[in-house]
């Protein structure tokens, strides 16, 4: 079910940017924390995700030194893509309603 | 943690872009001699003619004759009919001047002439363009004569009956154009050079009779370097 | 494959996105194989075992490099590139239409100080606009004028669009007709010049002993326009 994954991705991402501003590896394994590891996605996919985003405006990026010094290019949510994050989680949850409402009909015959 | 300015996407950019080139092309049109349309040309030639009213356009055609991106434009209001030309160059479109017939005084026929030609060079193909209005509900067909006056004693008004008619074209009225319940006229022609020729236009009636003759004073030469 | 394996095969579906848009592609995805590696070295993993699982949890180069490139659609590129070929035209051209400028400072200028151009004694200097349609015309002296004898008047006078973008009518001072007490004046002489905003022009005519006052006339293309100067005025 590879397409339905990287739907939903769109939604995991803003819903993380939410609430701080993130670099690339971070998201990874914030997401893998949250999720207890239930979605450890192959790494590259995020950034299709990311660059996704950014180019309909709904995340922005900026550059950051890190403590070691280097520069890291950071992810934040936009004010547009805080609107897409409550359209997206209605719709989720619109169905996943909708699919615990059929999965307890027919639990009810079984 | 400060925020930094965030680093421009392609969609940002390019909009930004095409934001700055619309304003620089507003700027630049605001103190350019020349026009992005060959229409906009027409109305810089119409401010620096002194045709201070709005105008409809008649008639358009190209004359290749002339340059390779020559646009003429016939044009009128209520008190006039007018020719102007557009020539593409390489900043844009130029306007020549624009050369106009007054029709608020009454007349059965306002016509006038414009000779176009290419400077310094007498053997260059000369244009010549008849244009006018044709008020007389009477009139079913106009001529337009190139007449050779040998006695140079007869004024250029004076009605006569030609003995040396170099040329004729004829325009009845299904050629003619109608625009604003007005019937005007546009024809082209290649005249030749003798400076003695005049030109004179003649409205008949649906009999044949001649209804009005007059001498075409409003003429124009213009000739491109 | 080692990282540098992992980029050169990303990048190479990068097919749609600029030389820039690729090294920062490439940054990002060297920045984030390093992050891994590092977080894989403070757990224990030595070196070139760290190196070599943070690529392999990439996943596939190709299809990531491919999935990249969709997100950059032409259509952005393109407008971007034509809207700045478009300013650079426009700036070359307007080096050369710096003669346009010009003439707008000149409208400008005239306004403020309508004597710019000529050299009248103040006795002579007078005041009246004819707007013809969107042009103006400005008389601002008459020169000559001995009341109560005949004598030739030179009269001054400015014309310049209501716009200082705009062009002055390159005629109009030929279809001006002039009367007096007397009747029609026919101008004589004159002179002057014009550029395509500014003219300056002076008509000399001939009026009578008589006379109180010299109207000036427009009447074309069924426009009227009529403005009369009072000769007692002069100098005032």
């Amino acid at each position: 079910m590879k397409k339905q994954s990287i739907e939903h991705t769109h939604l995991l991402i803003l819903s993380l940017l939410a609430g701080e501003d993130m670099y690339g590896y971070q998201m990874i394994t914030e997401l893998a924390r949250r999720s207890q590891n239930v979605f450890s996605m192959k790494e590259g996919t995020l950034y299709p995700v990311l660059h996704g985003l950014e180019k309909q405006g709904y995340v922005e990026a900026y550059q950051q030194a890190a403590e070691s010094g280097r520069m890291r290019k950071y992810y934040r949510i936009t004010r547009s893509g805080r609107g897409c994050l409550a359209e997206e989680k209605q719709s989720w949850e619109v169905y996943e309603g909708a699919v615990n409402a059929v999965l307890r009909f027919s639990a009810g015959l079984a | 943690m400060s925020k930094m300015k965030p680093m421009p996407s392609r969609r940002r950019r390019a909009l930004r872009n095409c934001l700055i080139a619309l304003l620089a092309i507003a700027l630049y049109s605001s103190v350019s001699f020349y026009a992005l349309t060959p229409l906009n040309a027409v109305e810089y030639a119409k401010d620096r003619s002194g045709l201070y009213d709005p105008t409809e356009v008649v008639s358009v055609q190209w004359v290749p004759e002339m340059h390779r991106v020559h646009r003429l434009y016939l044009v009128e209001n209520e008190h006039t009919v007018a020719l102007s030309s557009a020539i593409l160059r390489v900043l844009g479109w130029e306007g020549s001047f624009v050369w106009a017939v007054d029709c608020s005084k009454e007349s059965p026929i306002h016509c006038g002439c414009v000779t176009m030609s290419h400077g310094g060079n007498n053997d260059g193909e000369r244009v010549l363009f008849y244009y006018g209005r044709v008020n007389d509900p009477k009139i079913a067909r106009i001529e337009l004569l190139e007449v050779h006056l040998q006695d140079s004693g007869i004024p250029p008004g004076e009605t006569t009956e030609f003995e040396n008619i170099v040329s004729t074209i004829e325009l009845p009225c299904e050629e003619w154009i109608t625009k604003n319940g007005r019937a005007y006229f546009l024809e082209k022609s290649f005249p030749s050079d003798d400076v003695t020729i005049r030109r004179y236009v003649r409205g008949y009636d649906g009999e044949g009779n001649i209804v009005h003759q007059e001498y075409i004073s409003n003429y124009a030469g213009v000739s491109w370097g | 494959m080692d990282r540098r394996e992992y980029c050169r095969q990303l990048t190479q579906e990068l097919r749609h996105l600029t030389a820039k848009e690729v090294a920062a592609v490439r940054q990002e995805f060297m920045d984030h194989m390093e992050d891994h590696a590092e977080m894989l070295r403070e757990a224990g993993y030595d070196e070139a075992e760290a190196d070599v699982r943070a690529v392999e949890a990439m996943g596939d180069p190709v299809e990531t490099g491919r999935e990249i490139d969709k997100q950059y659609p032409a259509i952005w590129l393109w407008l971007s590139r034509i809207a700045v070929a478009v300013i650079v035209i426009v700036c070359i051209s307007a080096l050369f239409s710096l003669f346009g400028a010009y003439t707008a400072f000149d409208s400008l200028a005239i306004r403020m100080n309508p004597y710019r151009n000529v050299d009248i004694p103040k006795d002579s200097y007078i005041d009246y606009r004819m707007e013809i349609g969107d042009d103006i015309v400005h008389f601002i002296g008459l020169e000559g004028y001995v009341p109560g004898e005949d004598c030739e008047v030179s009269l001054h006078f400015n014309m310049y669009d209501k716009s200082i973008f705009g062009s002055v009518h390159q005629n109009l001072e030929t279809m001006l007709t002039f009367r007096t007490d007397s009747g029609d004046r026919i101008s004589l002489s004159g002179g002057g010049s014009s550029n395509e905003k500014v003219a300056h022009y002076r008509k000399n005519l001939q009026i009578t002993s008589d006379d109180t006052y010299i109207t000036a006339i427009y009447d074309h293309y069924g426009r009227y326009v009529a403005c009369t100067i009072d000769l007692q005025e002069v100098g005032k």
